[in-house]
C-alpha cells in the first residue's frame, strides 16, 4: 500500500489540463477533411451529442477547414493545419493555425447571405461559407501573427439554433 | 493524430418513372472534394430529360457550402421550368438548407417514395 503522501503529491503535480480535448495536425488536402472532422467529433463526443449539435459542429468545422485549404493554403497539400480543441463554459473552443496566405485586408469576410428572391438562373452557387460560419460560431476571432493565420471560435454544446 | 485521405467517388444512380427521373446519391458526402464531379454526373443524367427530377439524399450525411452550390448549379443546368426536388435530407443537410434559406428554393420531400406515390395516384 503506497503512503498517502505520495498520492497527494502526484495529485498536486498533475497539471490542471482537463480542458484540453485534442490537438490535431493535418495536411491541407480536401480529401482529408471528412476524416479530420470525424476524428475531432469522436474526441469531443464519446457518445453522439444529438442531431442539432452534431450538425452545428460538422457544418462549422467543414466550412472553416475548407476555407483554410482553399484560400490560405490554396490547395498546397504540403501545408499543415494545426487545431487545438478545449472545453470552455457552455461548449468547445477551437484554435486553428496555418502558415498560408493572409486574409484579404487582414480581416474576416462579412459573410452576408445574398437575396434568393431572384430568377433561378441568378441563384448564387457559392458565398455561403462565411455566412454559415458566422451563424454557427461565437467569439469568432482572426489575427495574423508571425506569418501565421490564427482563427478561434466557440461552438455551443447546449441547445442551439 | 494522422488523418487518412479518403478520396470520394461521387456515385449517383438513377431510375426513370413515367414523369419523374429519380436520382439517388450513393455517396455519404457532397462536399468541396466532390462538388465538380457531382455537377458533371448530374449533367450526364439529366441532360436528356424533360420531366421532374427528384434527388434522393437518403445516403448523404453531409453537404457543405460547395456541395450546396453544386446542387443549385445542378438545378440551373435543367431546362427552364423543369424542377429539381430533394428528398430524405439528414438533420445536418437539412440544417445547411435551412440556415442558407435554400429550403425555400427547393421542394423538399421527407422521402422520395412519397413524391413518386403521389404522382402515381394523380395519374
Amino acid at each position: 500500500v503506497p503512503p498517502t503522501g505520495t498520492i497527494s503529491l502526484r495529485m498536486k503535480k498533475s497539471p490542471p489540463q482537463q480542458t484540453e480535448i485534442a490537438r490535431v495536425h493535418f495536411d491541407a488536402d480536401p480529401d482529408c477533411v471528412g476524416t479530420v472532422i470525424d476524428t475531432l467529433l469522436a474526441q469531443i463526443f464519446p457518445s453522439p451529442p444529438g442531431d442539432d449539435v452534431q450538425a452545428t459542429f460538422e457544418i462549422a468545422l467543414a466550412e472553416v477547414i475548407n476555407n483554410i485549404i482553399e484560400h490560405a493554403c490554396r490547395y498546397d497539400s504540403s501545408s499543415v493545419i494545426d487545431v487545438r480543441v478545449r472545453w470552455c463554459p457552455g461548449g468547445v473552443q477551437f484554435h486553428f493555425v496555418d502558415s498560408g496566405f493572409e486574409m484579404p485586408a487582414g480581416e474576416l469576410p462579412p459573410g452576408d447571405l445574398r437575396d434568393l428572391g431572384c430568377a433561378r438562373q441568378d441563384l448564387p452557387e457559392g458565398g455561403f461559407g462565411w455566412f454559415l460560419i458566422r451563424s454557427l460560431t461565437d467569439d469568432l476571432h482572426y489575427s495574423r501573427r508571425g506569418g501565421e493565420n490564427h482563427l478561434s471560435f466557440r461552438l455551443q454544446t447546449g441547445a442551439v439554433a | 493524430v494522422v488523418a487518412f485521405k479518403e478520396k470520394l467517388v461521387m456515385e449517383l444512380s438513377s431510375e426513370q418513372y413515367p414523369d419523374v427521373l429519380l436520382i439517388t446519391v450513393q455517396s455519404k458526402r457532397i462536399d468541396a472534394s466532390g462538388a465538380i464531379q457531382f455537377k458533371d454526373r448530374m449533367r450526364e443524367l439529366t441532360g436528356q430529360t424533360s420531366g421532374r427530377v427528384i434527388l434522393d439524399l437518403q445516403h448523404v450525411g453531409f453537404v457543405d457550402s460547395s456541395g450546396l452550390g453544386a446542387i443549385v448549379a445542378a438545378m440551373k443546368q435543367l431546362d427552364p421550368g423543369q424542377m429539381l426536388e430533394l428528398a430524405a435530407l439528414s438533420p445536418t443537410v437539412e440544417k445547411v438548407f435551412r440556415l442558407t434559406r435554400m429550403d425555400g428554393v427547393f421542394t423538399i420531400h421527407a422521402r422520395s417514395s412519397d413524391a413518386i406515390e403521389s404522382l402515381k395516384k394523380a395519374n
